[in-house]
């Protein structure tokens, strides 16, 4: 029996492992090559650290590309988006959640419909839509598209979640002395935390590391984010392979570190005790 | 002074669905009223309207002689625990039961004393910090009616707040919360499923049905003198036996079953009453108490075949067929009969309920 189980948990291990080498080796590969001498970028050898290793692409990345200037567009777009998607997904979940009104239903299948088309087909529209409202090359424009592509997930998975908060939390906290909104931003809000999370990560990636939509609308290079910058090392005769992946790992670090910091919130089981279950 | 008054009260639902209908109910201050009957009677329903939780269709409700069906929940000055206790997961306990007074902006040194008091009479001082997943389910009910006492309130809503704890926790609480009743002199309004819950803490009882209102008296009223077969056998455990029959005069008034196998002379006592009813079809109503294994005086004797018994301890409860309904009683618990045996009961002919077949309205 003991060798069985010693055998089982073995081989979850072997299995893990394997996986987090898979997980890992892409990463390791761009650190890497973003700390290889210039000459030595196309090597084969499979040393992590390897020989005259140098920091040079960090520095130029900083000093000689208008790299910050990226991180600057990029943050703000992707903290704008992921303030609005908090906000306008948090209350349009409550209401879809909580209210009957005209229209309801129609609006959250309006809503699915527009997952069902992928980004590249909305291309188009969007981009006329744009020109017609004198948004192209503005924060704004890719703004309102960003939003506009994140919030449908978001406003039904935070509908979703507060499904599962039960009536009588508000209805005891408006004899307790509450209104409606006090019920719902000193009550229901700080319960449904966890799908809050998820919102704000989600609507941040869906800015953080778009590309396409950006190409198109940004075409002024001062308000190039980040994936559009990092596309430009490319170009037709060589691609500046150690820039990239200095770059790239760079741009990886915030959602690294949101991720980290965020997930001791995406914990399940917060209205535990609220209710008899 | 916290009067609740009802007056001719509907409720009814988008799609024409009327949960509660023509309820008129008149609570005096201090009164500790229960409203019962079983699921889907609108015992909850007007409870919630009460509360502000549910809009009024029509008819008035008065709270401490105002017209309150357009005020919202919060100026009703009333407090409310749930069936499910409602408490608030991220706060502790202390928060959950200053959560109303903060709202209304009471001053933190009458806070912090009223949470203590009321943690002290509810026996909840060492768990004031604790937040409410690390509570039993008995503590968390006592948070919720903690969180209702702090606010010191005008009138008391409990829906169905002790159907979520086991049996023994709920004899506790239910004398905990009778104890409030009399420690706190409110105005309290209690909805339950359980007649032994309504029938032991209520100064009167509501029986509703069916969104209608059966009858509204004290609990030993509504026992002895029950106003319909619904009440009758609704209130009292194990529940009242029903016979239909006819009441016939041959010299004197005598009841025969339907199939004629139980033919009962009415007791002179409560002839004149049943006068009216000569001849018409009615439902004889007999409490599993009512029968006796001795000879009594206007006692009806008669052979009852036992098909199961149950000694229950301190007495045991026979199950026997009478014209072809199956028959509870209740003795006392000296010797257990076999089932299968033939046992000689006397019915207490002067205990005996009649109601009219048709409108199942009380007789006596």
């Amino acid at each position: 029996m003991n060798t069985k189980k010693y055998f089982i948990n073995a081989l979850t291990y072997l299995v893990l492992i394997l996986f987090t080498l898979i997980a890992l080796y892409p990463i390791i590969n761009v650190f890497t090559i973003s700390i290889r001498p210039g000459d030595k970028l196309l090597s084969t050898s499979l040393a992590i650290i390897p020989d005259n290793w140098t920091l040079r692409q960090y520095a130029e990345l900083f000093v000689k590309r208008p790299f910050m200037l990226w991180i600057m567009n990029s943050a703000i777009i992707s903290a704008t988006v992921t303030l609005t998607g908090v906000a306008l997904a948090s209350t349009a979940g409550y209401a879809l959640s909580r209210f009957q009104f005209v229209g309801k239903q129609s609006s959250m299948l309006a809503l699915l419909t527009t997952q069902m088309f992928p980004a590249t087909m909305l291309l188009l529209p969007m981009y006329i839509m744009l020109i017609k409202l004198h948004l192209i090359n503005s924060y704004l424009g890719i703004i309102i598209i960003y939003s506009a592509t994140a919030l449908p997930f978001c406003v039904w998975q935070m509908k979703g979640y507060y499904d599962t908060i039960p009536y009588s939390l508000e209805e005891s906290a408006r004899i307790d002395g509450c209104n409606k909104w006090q019920a719902f931003y000193k009550i229901i809000l700080p319960l449904a935390t966890p799908a809050l999370v998820i919102t704000a990560l989600f609507s941040f990636m869906t800015a953080w590391s778009e590309y396409i939509v950006a190409a198109q609308i940004l075409q002024d290079t001062s308000l190039y984010t980040l994936p559009i910058g990092l596309k430009s090392f490319e170009s037709n005769l060589s691609t500046e392979w150690g820039l990239y992946a200095a770059a790239s790992l760079i741009v990886s670090v915030p959602v690294v570190v949101l991720f980290v910091v965020l997930s001791k919130w995406l914990v399940s089981g917060l209205t535990l005790g609220s209710v008899k279950g | 002074m916290a009067e609740v008054i009802l007056r001719n009260v509907f409720k009814t639902y988008e799609g024409g669905n009327t949960a509660v209908k023509d309820v008129n109910i008149h609570i005096q201050d201090k009164e500790f009223v229960v409203l019962v009957g079983p699921s889907g009677c609108g015992k909850s329903t007007t409870l919630r309207m009460i509360a502000g939780l549910e809009e009024i269709s029509s008819g008035e409700l008065l709270i401490d002689g105002k017209v309150v069906n357009e005020v919202s929940p919060k100026d009703r000055d009333i407090a409310m625990v749930f069936q499910n206790y409602a408490l608030y997961p991220h706060m502790s306990v202390y928060e959950n039961m200053a959560f109303g007074l903060k709202l209304r902006k009471f001053p933190k040194d009458e806070i912090d004393a009223r949470v203590k008091e009321a943690a002290k009479i509810l026996d909840l001082e060492q768990y004031l910090e604790r937040k409410p997943k690390a509570l039993s389910g008995g503590q968390r009910q006592r948070v919720a009616v903690g969180r209702a006492i702090v606010r010191k309130p005008k009138v008391f809503l409990f829906d169905e707040p002790l159907s979520n704890l086991d049996a023994k926790l709920r004899v506790q609480m239910r004398t905990e919360i009778s104890r409030l009743h009399h420690q706190l002199e409110a105005t309290m309004v209690y909805v339950t499923h359980d007649q032994v819950e309504a029938m032991t803490m209520g100064d009167r009882i509501v029986v509703m049905k069916d969104g209608i209102v059966q009858q509204i008296d004290t609990p030993l009223n509504l026992y002895n003198f029950p106003g319909n077969k619904f009440v009758a056998g609704f209130i009292g455990s194990p529940s009242m036996n029903f016979i239909s029959g006819t009441l016939v005069k041959e010299g004197t008034l005598q009841f025969i079953s339907e199939n004629k196998t139980l033919t009962i002379q009415i007791p002179a006592a409560i002839e004149a009453k049943l006068q009216n009813s000569t001849g018409k079809k009615v439902w004889m109503g007999v409490r599993p108490e009512d029968f006796h294994q001795v000879q009594i005086e206007e006692g009806k004797k008669f052979e009852a075949k036992l098909e199961v018994v149950e000694p229950m301890g301190n007495e045991i409860y026979l199950y026997f067929p009478v014209d072809g309904v199956q028959f509870t009683a209740r003795i006392p618990s000296r010797e257990k009969p076999n089932p299968g045996s033939v046992k000689e009961l006397y019915i207490d002919t002067t205990k005996l309920h009649f109601f009219d077949a048709e409108t199942e309205t009380a007789l006596l």
